[in-house]
């Protein structure tokens, strides 16, 4: 299960991604904006980070990631269908 | 920590279970005979009031979305087609089997259920059984819950405090508590109810894959459990802290990739607003 912490108004959580690689998934809007949930990855040596929005990147993902943050994005920034959660 | 209770002794002595309707089945057996009418499947499911008043009242609810109102069991298998009707019957019944569970329980259970349909809908090579057959994989797979709660409400007192304080999986501190987990009991349930060995199955192993015995199940099973977990990942959990623990093998069977999962959860989310019309019928 994905550990999410929250910074500002933002919520991210880290993930393991299909090549082995690490990412973040930072969630900040509801599924209406594009850019409400972006990974977050590490290109290239030099350390510099890549924002990629996140459902460019589900074949990156496991089923079990992209449901998790789909769920939590809902419950902090949806339509109201889901308990509201409130993180620390 | 309580000896492990023998599921049958449990189920003869302390328990007495609800028992399915004797239309279910006399239904499947009607269904077996290829030659029967559908006229003749609407009238057996019409002789018993309180069954076909619960099924109407589900065909007609918001969640199927029906554009024209059924008004008889006669009328709904014509449309619909018996085997469907069969589902919705089955469906109905199991509702009745939810009274007494706690609201929280029966809301995970109806979305559980969704959330089968719309993953049987989806993906069909992984879950190849029909939608409505899906929606009560869901609403049965924690039905040895009810029973617990009905029969031993201080042990389940007991575990529903353990869960929440120390977030360990139910079904190991009903071990220990009980001496029996509710999917031990949900299956030995759905096998005394003569349900279908692969419902038995997936509701046996919805939280250890392994005590789904049938290979053939597995995938069946695997996608039950992935349906539980989201429910809780959404938060629509019976008990506060209880989110079970699904492992990378169980992900793997389910078929589920990550790139379907926005559709699947979208679906699910359109969905929520007609759980409370469906709630009623377990009133």
């Amino acid at each position: 299960m994905i550990t999410w912490k929250k910074q500002g108004n933002a919520v991210y959580g880290e993930v393991t991604l299909q090549d082995s690689s690490s990412a973040r998934v930072v969630i900040v809007d509801g599924a209406k904006n594009p850019k409400g949930i972006v990974l977050v990855t590490i290109s290239g040596k030099a350390g510099a980070t890549a924002t990629t929005p996140f459902h460019d990147m589900l074949e990156q993902l496991g089923p079990r990631q992209v449901a998790e943050a789909l769920a939590l994005q809902e419950r902090l920034f949806g339509r109201g269908v889901l308990p509201a959660v409130i993180l620390s | 920590m309580s000896p492990l209770r023998d599921i049958d002794t449990l189920l003869d002595e302390i328990v007495t279970l609800p028992s399915l309707p004797r239309i279910i089945d006399r239904v499947n057996k009607l269904l077996e005979d290829p030659d029967v009418s559908l006229t003749e499947v609407g009238q057996v499911i019409s002789t018993d009031p309180s069954v076909s008043l619960k099924t109407l009242r589900l065909i007609n609810s918001a969640y199927y979305a029906l554009r024209e109102k059924v008004t008889s069991v006669e009328h709904a298998v014509v449309m619909l087609g018996s085997k469907v009707v069969r589902n919705l019957v089955m469906t109905a019944t199991v509702f009745d089997s939810m009274k007494g569970g706690a609201e929280s329980y029966i809301r995970h259970s109806i979305c559980c259920g969704i959330l089968m349909e719309i993953l049987a809908r989806h993906h069909r090579q992984n879950l190849p059984i029909a939608a409505d057959e899906a929606f009560i994989f869901g609403l049965l797979h924690d039905v040895g819950k009810v029973i617990f709660g009905q029969f031993l409400p201080e042990e389940c007192k007991e575990v529903n405090a353990i869960v929440a304080t120390t977030k360990r999986p139910m079904f190991l501190v009903e071990r220990e508590i009980i001496g029996a987990d509710h999917a031990a009991i949900g299956s030995q349930l759905a096998h005394r109810w003569k349900l279908p060995d692969h419902l038995i199955q997936a509701i046996a192993g919805h939280h250890e894959l392994f005590l789904c015995l049938e290979d053939s199940a597995q995938p069946l099973c695997a996608n039950l459990t992935v349906a539980d977990y989201i429910c809780h990942a959404c938060g629509i959990s019976d008990i506060e802290g209880n989110i079970p623990v699904v492992d990378d093998e169980t992900w793997r069977i389910s078929g589920l990739k990550g790139s379907e999962m926005p559709k699947i959860m979208n679906e699910f989310f359109d969905a929520l607003p007609n759980v409370d019309e469906l709630m009623k019928l377990a009133a």
